[in-house]
């Protein structure tokens, strides 16, 4: 068989996508219940959102201990045997918090899950926060902040989080010493109020039999919603242009942040700003990574992205590069921008990011548990499965010229903060 | 169970196709039977950078990632000591995409200067970032010597010193090529939605035209048992002292391996674990503990290590190490405990196999340990092990003359 090697296989770009569109319950006690039903290991995926974020904490680091330590002791059990019963039935529960709302999160065997749910459903109600634990947590928790300390990419995310959203809810600069203030009872309180509020919300994926899908709804009704949760305002006051270099003496390669307060997902020009973000930096392929990576070699990588939250938005550049070649790098990441803002985007380019974006969007919906953190990241914006659509129609259609304005309009260096933390 | 065909092409390339319906994709990992193992000892980190320049365009196709990105498709690629393992996943509809592009990058690669002049640069600024700017990073470039005097496990896959990877010339890159990236030293597996005739057809069109060469023998020095305890101390500009301690263990196709594995688990998977419960909770005399095996092909290594709070003494964390591990030998395990590790494994192994990519990806590698189907006999080789298989193991290996000890302590200024 004599083939052309030279020449590429035909492909398509039309996919088709699975809807993001759970099975609903409104259970008797208010708390909704979403199903995906997917996936033929019989094993699944169990998550408690609650609006319980560092955004309403009002003490650095409360959100982060009271989801953290949840696990370590309640009324009934204490740390080591709700430790013993997971891990001897081979389950995993996680705990994360985000900055909009926090998540308990069990991953188990259908088969052990009578053993297991019980636990995690004893946690969200009868946490109890022994101070033991507490102390312990504080201690080792500090010591890993102190060696984060020493990474020049930890210490630049800290603070440009607090450049762009300093005096809001969203500035959570750690220090040192916000270990060492934390208490039981702040933990106490913030359970109380957040772990039991309405607009908290059980998502289930995996492969969900009925005996398992009795097992949740049992379990999610036994949870008491006692708290009417007060809104936290938010003042979006968009700062501008700030710069800061933290200096690190010894350093070898400095990490580079740069970029700006925006918008989030209920925003019209967020698809535009994905796009866009996507040439900039957002993939493997992008200008910045061909520039900076691909054609001088100052970095293992650089990406940017475009980040939605409840109340605002950011966008941001990020990598860390040899010292030496710090000042040029901050050169070329502009010209990048400039040239974004100056020029049409060619339409051999667009095509592959709007390919690109199509392919990485069938990845991001691949499997029930993908589908279940597709579907709770648009969740509380009050978005639906009709959100999806409209991005996968966007993309199709967007225009180079749509984007030349959305450059000149977002991505003025008068807007852009700037961070180096190294040598420059 | 995860189903599978095998079938060999005429020039060596073995391939295993796994169907998996319910994903809208395809995968195809590749998996080269070439790490850093295979190294000059006054070349390394060669096999890594070489994985850097198979993304500079092959004899046909000038750049890999763009046609690549054009089909909605996405790769990545690891290095270790053992293997160079590439992979990607796109759309099911493309999938003929991923055998023109994998069968040119075998066929020959385009061997531009540019690409390994700018490669070499990216790899020296990886070198930086994940080893040298960071706190701790330089353990393993300690660690590896230390245990290993003879065998090339002694160096990392980065490469022992950043001018080894910048003399890298180009004659070696095509040496390198030409010993290793040829059909038979290969193992391709492409899984998800997909016909077997389709992949058949599609694996001689694209892969059957490459010539077929002799797989390279592998011939490395064998590494002495240790007879004599082994320790370093070094003091960096760090915010806690840690210690690191190993063992020297089986191969990974050793029936042993199963049992360090448990071991490991025993003593620091989850929170019921024994090292998290006595030494991080009860005794406070570590911040984080952790317990692994390294997994290679060749005599592994067992390792302990930990970040210590600030009244412990070094000395004093090394004997709780130590007892902990040495009371595999003297104690026999209590079933329920032994039942809990199996009952992880069980769990970890279903959770793996939710994932296509994991799925090819495991296929390839035990494929390359001797048969893709142990991936299916994993879950019962570890439910068949007794607690007297874990002792007899113990006490073979853990032995104080078999050990390696670093200590990486703070600048006195500091303490």
């Amino acid at each position: 068989m004599s083939i052309n090697r030279l020449q590429a296989p035909d492909y398509t770009a039309n996919f088709s996508f699975p809807a993001i569109a759970p099975e609903q319950h409104l259970l008797a006690n208010q708390v909704p219940l979403f199903v995906i039903n997917a996936g033929s290991q019989a094993l699944c995926k169990i998550e408690m959102v609650f609006n319980a974020g560092n955004y309403y904490e009002t003490n650095a680091l409360v959100a982060n201990a009271t989801n953290a330590l949840m696990r370590e002791g309640t009324s009934n059990k204490t740390a080591g045997e709700i430790a013993e019963i997971l891990d001897y039935y081979g389950a995993f529960l996680e705990t994360a918090v985000y900055k909009d709302k926090a998540s308990v999160i069990l991953y188990s065997l259908n088969k052990h899950l009578h053993k297991t749910l019980p636990v995690m459903l004893d946690l969200i109600q009868h946490a109890i926060f022994p101070e033991k634990e507490l102390t312990l947590y504080k201690t080792n928790q500090k010591q890993k902040f102190l060696v984060n300390q020493q990474k020049v990419d930890f210490v630049a995310r800290n603070h440009f989080n607090a450049m762009l959203f300093k005096d809001t809810p969203y500035d959570q600069f750690i220090e040192a010493d916000n270990y060492d203030n934390l208490s039981q009872a702040q933990l106490q309180a913030f359970f109380k109020d957040r772990y039991s509020g309405n607009g908290m919300y059980v998502v289930i994926a995996g492969n969900i039999s009925s005996d398992v899908l009795n097992q949740v709804k049992e379990a999610t009704l036994a949870l008491n919603l006692k708290t009417e949760l007060a809104a936290k305002p938010y003042q979006n006051n968009f700062l501008g242009r700030q710069e800061l270099l933290i200096e690190k003496k010894d350093a070898m390669q400095s990490a580079i942040r740069i970029g700006r307060r925006l918008f989030n997902k209920n925003h019209p020009d967020y698809f535009g700003m994905q796009i866009l973000n996507t040439i900039l930096g957002g993939y493997f392929g992008s200008r910045l990574m061909s520039n900076i990576r691909e054609d001088k070699g100052y970095t293992y990588g650089i990406g940017s992205g475009v980040a939605s939250l409840l109340h605002d938005g950011f966008f941001y550049i990020s990598t860390e590069v040899g010292v030496d070649v710090t000042a040029a790098t901050l050169t070329e990441i502009y010209k990048e921008i400039e040239i974004l803002q100056q020029n049409k985007v060619a339409e051999d380019e667009l095509n592959l990011v709007k390919n690109y974006l199509l392919g990485t969007f069938l990845r991001s919906v691949d499997g029930p548990f993908a589908m279940s953190d597709k579907f709770t990241s648009i969740k509380d914006y009050g978005l639906t499965n009709e959100f999806y659509k409209a991005y996968v129609n966007y993309i199709k259609q967007a225009k180079a010229e749509d984007l030349t304005l959305l450059a000149q309009k977002y991505l003025n260096k008068k807007d852009l903060s700037e961070l180096v933390v190294g040598k420059i | 169970m995860i189903k599978f065909e095998r079938f060999t092409l005429a020039n060596g390339l073995k391939v295993i196709y796994h169907q998996d319906n319910s994903t809208p994709l395809v995968c195809m990992n590749i998996l080269y039977d070439v790490g850093a193992r295979d190294e000059h000892p006054e070349h390394t980190g060669f096999a890594h950078l070489f994985e850097h320049l198979m993304f500079g365009g092959s004899v046909n196709i000038p750049n890999y990632d763009e046609p690549l990105q054009m089909v909605g498709g996405e790769n990545n690629a690891f290095t270790n000591n053992d293997i160079t393992n590439y992979y990607l996943t796109l759309p099911a509809d493309n999938a003929e995409t991923a055998f023109w592009l994998e069968s040119d990058r075998m066929l020959s690669l385009a061997f531009t200067p540019k690409s390994l002049e700018v490669q070499r640069q990216v790899v020296i600024e990886e070198f930086k970032q994940r080893y040298l700017n960071q706190p701790y990073g330089d353990v393993w470039l300690l660690l590896k010597p230390l245990a290993y005097k003879v065998h090339p496990y002694q160096w990392n896959t980065i490469g022992k010193e950043i001018s080894h990877i910048e003399n890298a010339t180009m004659d070696e890159v095509k040496d390198f090529f030409k010993n290793f990236y040829h059909p038979a030293n290969a193992i391709m597996v492409v899984a998800g939605n997909i016909e077997l005739e389709q992949v058949k057809l599609w694996s001689e069109k694209w892969f059957g035209p490459i010539p077929n060469q002799h797989k390279v023998t592998r011939n490395l020095p064998v590494e002495p048992a240790q007879t004599e305890a082994r320790k370093l101390v070094v003091h960096r500009d760090v915010p806690a002292n840690s210690i690191y301690k190993a063992w020297h263990i089986c191969k990974r196709n050793d029936k042993s391996y199963h049992h360090f594995d448990l071991i490991s688990d025993l003593l620091s998977n989850g929170k019921s674990s024994r090292l998290y419960l006595t030494l991080v909770k009860e005794k406070k005399l570590f911040t984080e503990i952790n317990a692994y095996v390294s997994g290679d092909m060749d005599n592994g290594l067992f390792i302990v290590s930990g970040k210590l709070t600030t009244a412990t003494n070094i000395d004093d964390a090394e004997k709780e190490i130590d007892a902990a591990v040495y009371q595999f030998v003297h104690e026999k395990l209590e079933e329920n405990e032994l039942q809990k590790v199996k009952n992880k494994v069980e769990s970890i192994l279903n959770f793996s196999n939710t994932n296509v990519l994991n799925k090819a990806m495991n296929l390839a590698y035990y494929e390359l340990l001797g048969d893709a189907d142990m991936l299916n006999k994993e879950e019962n080789n570890y439910a068949s092990i007794t607690a007297e298989d874990i002792q007899l193991t113990a006490k073979n290996y853990f032995t104080s003359g078999n050990s390696i000890s670093l200590h990486y302590l703070m600048n006195e200024a500091k303490a």
